[in-house]
């Protein structure tokens, strides 16, 4: 879906991208994670079509930013992490400007707007001057204006930066929405805790260099539930993902049935096991139903969540590899 | 509608603004009319061409600017560039929607001073002026918003957003003045044109133009909107940058050529055959000089495009084509076409006049180059400097140096700083040895920017 191949960016100050390089498969949620001045919103903006890289290519659903900026331009949307609003135009008038002016049809603007309203728990203010609006409500016109056109691709750079604890929840849930409904997503972010929520991957920069490999996928971390570009099941390939499974009795007494039924048991620690399945939802269920059928004493049963903080750590000490996946690490 | 012109009008142009605007010049030509009476049949024109002036000359420009600027400053300006529209259907929905309330005050001001003129003279004479009037509107007005998203580069490769004053357009609207005073001269005292009967009439002698017989009004007329269109493309190719299109250069190098030949079809002496030639390509030679130095204040200082340049042209690496193609600066071909024009004018000049008319050719050619040069260093040693200081500093080399020259060197003084007959060898070997000074400081000072592989990235980042 996204391609960049030995990006290079450089300021008249200095290299702000030192060939940059990584994939972004189609329905994935990219955290672009980095402490501040890595170069992120660099990379977005040239990601968007805003910048011309120095050296290197992008291709964003297989068009080069730099051969048809403005199909890149058309295709995706993008939010700033430092962006304005046209605070004299209306909510409605933001919308229906925003969707006209990227290519939506005259007639259907107005519905358009409405529907990028109604995603963003809008359609409530829409007479209201952009102006008037609380920062978190500000925050959802602007990500209403960069996917009232249905994107396939949104970069959306630092967007709960400034956001409320319940801004940032909704912000959390839209996003999870979108993922789930199919779209590819980079959102950056230097707080790493924002991301957690919804993303599948992670891409770490520092100083305008990738660090820890490239893409780490974050299968254990979290699941939009959008692994393949129809938004349908996760791929087959999928690494295994750890379960925590806690039982009535001491898991130790336990390592036999477990093995007869085909688990693979990487740890246990008194009561609960470790068990490597694999990935996806009808996994989890399939493991749960057999230790239960089995006549196991299962107690609770817990998918194995990492912070983003450990696996960035993790990720960034880590050997350097193309795609790199960090569920299977207990 | 064009959503751009939507946007723009929904902003700036409600039924309640439109209204108060409209009622300023109704308000106006009723005092007008009150205290004259209609004692004095040019007093609405007058009035009427006056509040023309102001809001297609001075108000429409500046807010076709703003149209761009002020999207900097809101943080909507990468909204806009990422949206779909063409680069032309955002040229003029800008163009139209943000001048609106403006043009709706010229409009109807030059609506009343047409009638008022048209029936103390004729309808045909009165919308002439209305299509020269029309025409110097849009001339001016593109050329604001091309100011804009000139600034808006400059800006950008500076690190700073644009400024609120615009010298850009302060220093076109000089230029625009200047212009028009040179025709109304030209018209006024060597053709004897008959204003205050109130029909500008050719008089003695019509305008020669490649040796052909034009009616100087109505050739100034068709100039103008000529040069409106080339304004309003000018302004739409700056959109296309914006929006990261490559515009092909091509346009820049034929828009000089076209200029060169329009200005050595003028001869200033008619009945003269000799020197005709001579005369035509100084006019040439001067007309690509100014493009020259066009180019030079309006490109961003942009030292990593200076760099691809540079390397796209390294003999060394091998030269490529296809880099230089896009990295060429703008002053490099108005100023090879000057080299060229230039050095035939000398070589007419020698053989026509004798060898220090020929010197002074090189000697104005020498003191070119060091202009352009100078204005390189100075910008790229400061790219947030603005194009006023970049001028007065090379005003100031002038003034300085010739006071400087006068005082210390006596008659042959001068000629060290400015291009002169007197001696014109020294001052073409002064301005030689000055070009070369400026181009070395320009090379130095490309050459110590931050090399982008050596700098810090923390402080890249944070300065941009």
């Amino acid at each position: 879906m996204i391609d960049a191949e030995n990006v290079v960016y450089d300021y008249p100050s200095g290299r702000a991208l030192r060939g940059v390089s990584f994939v972004v498969r189609p329905g994935a949620v990219l955290a672009l994670v980095g402490p501040n001045g890595a170069g992120k919103s660099t990379l977005m903006r040239c990601i968007a079509a805003l910048d011309a890289p120095t050296q290197g290519a992008i291709t964003v659903q297989g068009i080069d930013t730099q051969d048809d900026p403005r199909a890149i331009h058309a295709s995706l949307g993008y939010l700033p992490d430092i962006y304005g609003l046209y605070d004299r135009l209306s909510v409605r008038q933001c919308l229906i400007y925003a969707a006209r002016s990227r290519g939506v049809a005259t007639d259907a603007a107005p519905a358009a707007a409405e529907a990028a309203a109604a995603r963003v728990g809008l359609s409530d203010r829409m007479e209201s001057l952009a102006g008037h609006l609380s920062r978190g409500l500000r925050q959802r016109l602007g990500i209403a204006q960069s996917l009232v056109h249905r994107p396939r691709v949104l970069l959306l750079d630092e967007p709960a930066s400034g956001l409320d604890p319940e801004a940032r929840a909704s912000l959390s849930e839209l996003i999870r929405g979108l993922a789930g409904e199919g779209m590819t997503l980079i959102v950056s972010s230097h707080i790493l805790s924002e991301l957690e929520d919804y993303c599948s991957e992670m891409l770490m920069l520092r100083e305008g260099e990738v660090v820890g490999g490239g893409v780490v996928r974050l299968d254990g971390l979290a699941t939009p539930g959008a692994d393949t570009e129809d938004g349908g099941a996760p791929e087959s390939s999928a690494p295994p993902v750890l379960v925590r499974v806690s039982f009535a009795v001491p898991a130790s007494e336990l390592l036999d049935p477990l093995g007869a039924l085909g688990f693979s048991v990487s740890h246990i620690e008194d009561t609960d096991a470790i068990l490597a399945i694999p990935s996806g939802t009808e996994a989890q269920t399939a493991t749960l139903s057999a230790l239960v059928q089995a006549g196991l004493p299962v107690r609770s049963f817990n998918l194995v969540r990492h912070t983003l903080e450990e696996t960035y750590r993790a990720a960034a000490k880590g050997p350097a590899s193309d795609t790199k996946t960090f569920g299977d690490e207990a | 509608m064009n959503p751009e012109l939507q946007r723009n009008l929904w902003l700036d142009a409600p039924v309640r603004r439109l209204v108060g605007t409209a009622a300023v010049p109704v308000l106006i030509f009723l005092i007008v009319w009150l205290v004259d009476r209609g004692n004095h049949p040019y007093a609405i024109v007058i009035v009427g061409g006056a509040m023309f002036v102001g809001a297609a000359l001075v108000w429409a420009p500046r807010e076709a600017r703003a149209a761009v600027t002020d999207e900097v400053y809101a943080r909507t300006w990468d909204f806009q560039r990422t949206c779909a529209l063409a680069p032309w259907t955002l040229t003029w929905g800008k163009l139209v929607g943000a001048t609106a309330r403006a043009w709706l005050l010229a409009a109807f001001s030059l609506l009343i001073a047409f009638l008022q003129l048209a029936s103390v003279t004729r309808i045909s004479h009165a919308l002439f002026w209305v299509i020269v009037a029309v025409g110097l509107g849009v001339l001016m007005q593109s050329s604001g918003l091309a100011i804009g998203l000139i600034e808006i580069r400059k800006g950008r490769a500076a690190g700073r957003p644009p400024g609120q004053r615009s010298m850009g357009l302060a220093l076109l609207t000089l230029a625009l003045l200047a212009a028009g005073a040179v025709v109304w001269a030209h018209t006024h005292m060597v053709w004897s044109a008959d204003l205050h009967g109130g029909v500008l009439t050719p008089g003695r002698q019509p305008l020669m133009w490649w040796g052909a017989a034009y009616d100087p009004v109505k050739f100034a007329g068709i100039s103008l909107g000529i040069f409106a269109v080339c304004a309003v493309g000018w302004a739409w190719r700056l959109m296309r940058l914006e929006l990261q299109l490559r515009n092909m250069p091509w346009a820049w190098v034929g828009f000089v050529v076209i200029a060169a030949l329009y200005a050595a079809g003028f001869n200033t002496t008619p009945d003269a055959d000799v020197g005709a030639l001579d005369q035509r390509l100084a006019l040439a030679g001067a007309i690509c000089a100014l493009c020259a130095y066009l180019g030079a204040l309006i490109e961003p200082a942009d030292t990593v495009r200076a760099r691809q340049f540079l390397k796209a042209l390294n003999p060394v690496e091998g030269l490529n084509l296809g880099g230089l193609i896009w990295t060429t600066p703008l002053i490099a071909k108005p100023m090879a076409l000057t080299v060229i024009l230039l050095v035939w004018d000398a070589m007419i000049r020698n053989r026509d006049t004798g060898a220090p008319q020929a010197l002074l050719a090189l000697a104005t050619l020498a003191f070119l180059l060091r202009d352009l040069g100078f204005i390189a260093a100075l910008r790229f040693s400061s790219p947030g400097r603005g194009d006023f200081g970049v001028l007065m500093r090379l005003a100031l080399l002038y003034v300085a140096g010739a006071l400087v020259g006068r005082l210390f060197g006596g008659a042959n003084g001068p000629a060290l700083f400015i291009p002169t007959l007197n001696p014109a060898g020294l001052s073409l070997m002064s301005g030689a040895i000055q070009a070369v000074l400026a181009w070395a400081w320009t090379a130095w000072r490309i050459a110590k920017a931050p090399d982008p592989q050596k700098a810090d990235p923390q402080t890249v980042l944070s300065s941009n």
